[in-house]
């Protein structure tokens, strides 16, 4: 077979399998990515996947969408994005355009509650498994300054209900104040 | 009406950071109180909606919008236009950090921004915890008010997954099993 088209393929084929399992936010792709791109095919590192679910996490719009964009980016360029893309938003697409018909049907079944009442505990497992990689990631660079901006953000967002964007933007001015005043020292 | 469906969820997806549940009051306001797109109990089943289902929040809810206002033109309209900006500027972003690697300043940026996402993370992960434990419908083990059956589940799914290296998603499936024997 065509390796180009293979790979297409594989981007589209891999994104959509973990699209259909992406309960509990976007974060949980990220394990999901980890397993598939970086264990399975060595596409990219994991200290490039934390960056690029750094910048999916900055930018506007979908978390998981903007990550699956990315990784197609950085496997495949633009055509690698159309393919992750595409294998993203169709499973949501299909499943909710086919259960908002059958609303009533679905949410009284008591089978189908039962299971995803036990998958939200397994989505809790993803979320902090990625937790895990990410602070311990940060606590190996020993720099405490940036042990402050976890924990202010944490604080901020989960006590004070200060917004993501707000959080975001205040972060990006303070790290270049801190940088310039350091090299003013 | 295809084009202000386009332009409502382009205006959505460019102003929501954070992703999740942060862009619902913006879908509330628009697509409840000014289009009267859909009513406030479509809203609320919407969210129940999308916390059954996978797929991020925002791409629930532009299929289910796009869907009731023009058929399925309209969801994939509307999914459209909630991603495109995000799609857009994450990779510029990400052209941008590779291109400035060696610059000192751009650089540390992108760590804060990294500990700035880790806390963000951190909230998710108390959200979802939260309701996790307090979502005792049908639980077997209930002390204090927190289903302690949803702990076992996730105790064993993180075993699984950070000790036997299992493949997240069958974890996920696993769980589900579970805990359709111990909730039904």
């Amino acid at each position: 077979m065509n390796m180009k088209k293979n790979v297409y393929w594989r981007i589209f084929i891999e994104m959509f399998k973990i699209s259909c399992f992406t309960f509990g936010g976007g974060y949980v792709v990220i394990p999901m990515i980890e397993k598939t791109f970086i264990d399975k095919y060595h596409y990219f590192s994991k200290e490039e996947l934390l960056d690029m679910a750094t910048i999916a996490q900055s930018s506007p719009g979908v978390i998981a969408i903007n990550l699956s964009a990315l990784s197609g980016f950085r496997i495949a360029n633009l055509k690698g994005v159309f393919f992750a893309c595409l294998g993203s938003i169709l499973p949501p697409m299909i499943i909710l355009g086919t259960i908002s018909h059958f609303y009533d049907l679905f949410i009284t079944n008591d089978v189908i509650t039962a299971i995803l009442h036990g998958m939200e505990a397994g989505a809790l497992v993803l979320l902090v498994d990625v937790l895990i990689t990410m602070t311990s990631t940060l606590i190996k660079m020993k720099d405490y300054f940036l042990y402050i901006m976890l924990v202010s953000a944490f604080i901020a967002n989960l006590v004070f209900n200060v917004n993501a964007f707000l959080i975001i933007f205040t972060a990006v001015l303070i790290c270049i104040l801190y940088v310039l005043a350091r090299r003013m020292k | 009406m295809l084009w202000t469906l386009f332009l409502t969820f382009f205006k959505i997806g460019s102003v929501s950071i954070g992703g999740g549940y942060a862009i619902l009051p913006l879908i509330q306001s628009e697509m409840v109180n000014q289009f009267h797109w859909i009513t406030q109990q479509d809203f609320l089943n919407l969210i129940t909606l999308s916390q059954m289902t996978p797929g991020p929040i925002a791409i629930n809810s532009s299929t289910f919008v796009g869907m009731r206002v023009a058929g399925i033109p309209g969801a994939i309209v509307a999914t459209i236009g909630c991603a495109v900006t995000g799609i857009i500027i994450s990779i510029s972003l990400y052209l941008f950090f590779q291109k400035h690697k060696d610059n000192h300043t751009i650089a540390y940026v992108l760590l804060g921004l990294r500990a700035v996402s880790t806390g963000l993370i951190g909230v998710a992960c108390a959200s979802i915890f939260m309701s996790a434990l307090e979502n005792i419908k049908n639980a077997p083990i209930v002390i204090g008010g927190y289903n302690i059956a949803a702990i076992f589940i996730f105790a064993l799914g993180f075993y699984l997954m950070r000790y036997r290296k299992m493949n997240p998603i069958l974890m996920l499936l696993i769980s589900g099993v579970i805990g359709l024997f111990i909730y039904l």
